[in-house]
Order: structure tokens, then C-alpha cells, then sequence
């Protein structure tokens, strides 16, 4: 390829960068070739390279402005990606909050409840305990030997049954706690 | 070339080469060629650039009944290139440092340190 051809279709090659650009590039290489003192008839493109590597070089470097642009622009589209999410979850607002609302309630109810029923066991162990132990005591104060020896009977079957519930209800507590422990290990 | 030239370093070069004697672009490519494993074509994109951002001015001088672009530098290329020459001679420092160990009291701090935090 000779000098001519090699600048001719460089410039076909260069048609969409801007023409400014364009005409700058040729020159240098219309200088550039003829600096390289080639014999006539001698192959531009074995030092050069062919104008396609020559002009990929010169897009490539003549965006390079392009491709600081697309960087900013790209930031710009991160920042609308943000504006857009936000946008939405105003927009979804009528939805979201009552259902986020929703899930707290529910989520709240059932710690309630297990907190409820917790409780309340303990305070039937509690209550049977104290209702035993009142009743060994207040058995002596019954009049009539069988009265008494009922209600001591009574009370002390109260107490020991109590006891043998809250160790129950306390083995219950850690089982049920292992295995909800071991659960969220699994997962 | 075992060391890859990044394009700041051959903005630098560039510079450096222009700052000494007005060039042409050809003994300006073999100029760097001599010495980096470039393509003939690539110091075109780089002193378009340069002269973009005002580092590089050009002026044509008849040359054998034609016209020859030469570059020139600019007050803001001598700045960048001062610049880059600062940046360069203190990466050279410290590159030297480390591949000849010739800064041993930071390794040596480091060492004792290390064996202070075994016991």
C-alpha cells in the first residue's frame, strides 16, 4: 500500500470521529510517512501498520474524552438510579406502610403471645406452689383429725406437683430453645 | 520490555523529549522507540492529547518544499512535566528501595516487631 492509499483510507476510516480530528490525524501521518523516507513503491503498512490498527488507536484515544464523558455519566446514572428508587418507594408509600404495618403487628402479636403464655405458666406454677404450701400450713388450723390430715395431704400434693411442673415447664423451655438455636445454626 | 509504560509515564517522556528540541513526529516516535517497545503509530493519540489539553503547541516549518509539523512546549507543559519528573524520581526511589533493599530500616522495624508480637 502505498502512501496515497494508505492516507485515503485512513480518512474513510476516520469519517466519524470529529473532522477537525480527522484532517489533524491525516496531516501527521501525510508528515510521518513522508519523514519515514520509504523507497518509492515500498509497503507503508510493514512499519506503520495497516489504517485500520493506525485509526483503532486514534478512535480509541480521540473518545478517550468520550469515555471520561460516559465515566461521569455513569455516575449520573447511578445518581438517577437513586432518584428513581427513591421515587418509587414514595410512590409506593400507600402500599408499603400499611403492609410494613401489617407485618410488625403480626410479628409483634406473636412475641406478645409467647410472652403471654410464658408468663402465665409461670404464674400457675407460682399460684399452685403458694396455694400447696398455705394449705400444709392452714391444715393444722382445721378442726377434725381427717380434715386435716385432707388438706395437709392436699397441700403437700399441691406443692410437690407444682415443682415437678415448673421443672417440666423449664426442660420444655430448653428443648423447644435448642431447637430453635440449632435451626438457625442449620441455616 | 520485561516494565509496561503506563501513558502518564509517556506523557512524561514525550514532554521530556519536546522540552530539550522542538520535534516532529517521527524522531519524536523513534526518539521513545529507541528505548520503549511502541508501535509506530501510537505517539500520534498522545501528543493530539497533549496538545488538546495545552501542553503541546505546533507550528509547521518548511521542510524540502513541504511543511513540517513540529511540537513545541508550553509554560503549562514545562508545569505538568515538573510535575511528572517529581512524581517519577520518588516512585523511582522507592521502587529502588525495595528492589535492592537499600531501605532496610522500615524492613527492619517491620522484622521486630513481628518476632516482638511472637513472644
Amino acid at each position: 500500500m502505498n502512501k496515497e492509499a494508505f492516507l485515503k483510507e485512513l480518512n474513510k476510516r476516520l469519517r466519524y470521529i470529529p473532522e477537525e480530528d480527522r484532517l489533524d490525524a491525516v496531516e501527521y501521518y501525510e508528515g510521518y510517512i513522508s519523514d519515514m523516507g520509504l523507497a518509492p513503491g515500498e509497503d507503508v503498512t510493514v512499519k506503520l501498520g495497516s489504517p485500520k490498527e493506525v485509526s483503532k488507536d486514534i478512535i480509541e484515544q480521540c473518545t478517550q474524552k468520550h469515555i471520561d464523558n460516559t465515566e461521569e455519566q455513569k455516575t449520573v446514572k447511578g445518581r438517577a438510579l437513586v432518584i428513581w428508587l427513591s421515587i418509587l418507594g414514595v410512590l409506593s408509600l400507600p402500599v408499603s406502610l400499611p403492609l410494613t404495618i401489617a407485618v410488625l403487628v403480626v410479628v409483634l402479636s406473636i412475641i406478645i403471645t409467647i410472652v403471654a403464655v410464658v408468663f402465665s405458666l409461670i404464674v400457675t406454677v407460682a399460684a399452685t406452689g403458694i396455694g400447696g404450701v398455705a394449705a400444709i400450713f392452714w391444715g393444722f388450723t382445721v378442726p377434725g383429725l381427717s380434715q386435716k390430715l385432707f388438706t395437709i395431704g392436699t397441700g403437700l400434693a399441691l406443692t410437690g406437683g407444682s415443682v415437678l411442673l415448673g421443672l417440666l415447664i423449664i426442660a420444655l423451655c430448653g428443648k423447644i430453645g435448642k431447637r430453635v438455636f440449632r435451626k438457625r445454626e442449620v441455616q | 520490555m520485561t516494565y509496561q509504560l503506563t501513558a502518564p509515564l509517556l506523557d512524561a517522556c514525550v514532554l521530556g523529549i519536546v522540552r530539550s528540541e522542538d520535534s516532529y513526529g517521527y524522531t519524536l516516535t523513534q526518539k521513545v522507540r529507541r528505548v520503549v517497545d511502541i508501535s509506530e503509530s501510537t505517539l500520534y493519540p498522545v501528543l493530539r492529547r497533549l496538545q488538546k489539553s495545552g501542553y503541546l503547541t505546533t507550528y509547521d516549518a518548511p521542510f524540502q518544499g513541504r511543511n513540517r509539523r513540529y511540537y513545541a512546549i508550553t509554560n503549562e507543559g514545562k508545569d505538568i512535566l515538573s510535575f511528572y519528573s517529581d512524581e517519577w524520581n520518588e516512585y523511582k526511589t522507592k521502587i529502588d528501595e525495595l528492589i535492592c533493599g537499600t531501605g532496610n530500616d522500615g524492613e527492619e522495624a517491620a522484622g521486630k516487631t513481628e518476632v516482638g508480637s511472637d513472644e
